[in-house]
């Protein structure tokens, strides 16, 4: 009976500590980029990315977000890395996440590959250059950040 | 036939109810009592609405942020708006006293809520009570014959 009591009991627990864990990001929101040609240079590209994170949690907020957004083709190969930084993610809020990188050579031609672009015709009426991802070619890879309790941090604010 | 003994079974019909009403009205009793009345007051002030929000940010037992109704969807969109505004060091205006009441209400009928599943389980707690002393009368009557 005593066994039973601590079976009971240890279950309780784990179950509690399970859903009282702040949920972390898994996933980019709604990913897109946008290419366009390095004005001055040659065979040079700019992929402006755009997507959200978003903070599924009630009462935790993440603080000084930053990792990379991996862009992968179809079989699972790394085409390029986008290294990312957000300030801070409150409750229910989506952080956006746009940033910028040159690339140009053979990851520029993977890249463009995967995602049909035509880089000789970029900037043209009929290829602006903007695309947006499927899930399955967008990774969110090596995601730090701290966590907070929201109303210790709006305790803060308030003081 | 053989007697079966549900003594320990009524003992527990007893116990965890009650230990149930004790930590849920407990609980809200607190909020009833000592929360919400320091909460009405602070929102009350447009100088310390902000202090008001931070103390309702922190949710009722019964009145948690995490799952959502229809009726709940003003109270999610009110937190959203008040951390960020809060957050970025912005005032809360005397105007926006109606959403805060949102929160308190919400607070109201969690620990309402909270009482009345305590006297709930008060009642069940009783009722086992009651079988535990009919149990023990009919065994003493079969113990006299």
């Amino acid at each position: 009976m005593h066994k039973l009591y601590l079976r009971g009991i240890l279950l309780l627990a784990a179950v509690s500590l399970i859903t009282s864990c702040a949920k972390t990001p898994e996933r980019v929101i709604s990913p897109s980029v946008k290419a366009a040609v390095v004005q001055g240079e040659d065979k040079s590209w700019s992929i402006f990315f755009t997507g959200g994170i978003k903070n599924e949690n009630d009462s935790t907020a993440f603080i000084n977000i930053e990792g990379d957004i991996l862009l992968v083709n179809d079989s699972g190969d790394e085409l390029i890395s986008i290294p990312f930084k957000i300030p801070a993610i409150l409750p229910f809020e989506t952080g956006v996440i746009k940033e910028k990188i040159d690339i140009k050579g053979e990851k520029a031609e993977k890249l463009f590959s995967m995602l049909a672009v035509s880089p000789d015709k970029l900037g043209a009426p009929d290829e602006p250059g903007n695309r947006f991802l499927d899930d399955k070619n967008v990774k969110l890879d090596s995601i730090k950040f701290e966590k907070k309790d929201i109303v210790k941090l709006l305790g803060e604010k308030v003081k | 036939m053989e007697n079966i003994n549900d003594s320990n079974l009524y003992k527990a019909f007893i116990i965890v109810p009650l230990v149930i009403a004790l930590f849920t009205g407990g609980v809200s009793l607190y909020s009833k009592l000592s929360i919400e009345p320091a909460a009405a007051t602070l929102i009350s002030s447009a100088e310390t609405m902000k202090q008001g929000y931070v103390m309702l940010r922190e949710p009722q037992l019964f009145a948690g942020y995490r799952y959502w109704d229809s009726d709940g969807t003003a109270v999610k969109n009110t937190i959203r708006y008040f951390d960020f505004m809060i957050n970025s060091g912005g005032e809360i205006k005397a105007e926006e006293k109606v959403y805060l009441e949102l929160l308190l209400d919400r607070r109201k009928g969690g620990s309402m809520l909270g009482l009345k599943t305590a006297v709930f389980m008060l009642i069940i707690s009783s009722m086992g009570g009651a079988m535990l002393f009919l149990e023990n009368r009919k065994k003493d009557t079969e113990k006299g014959s």
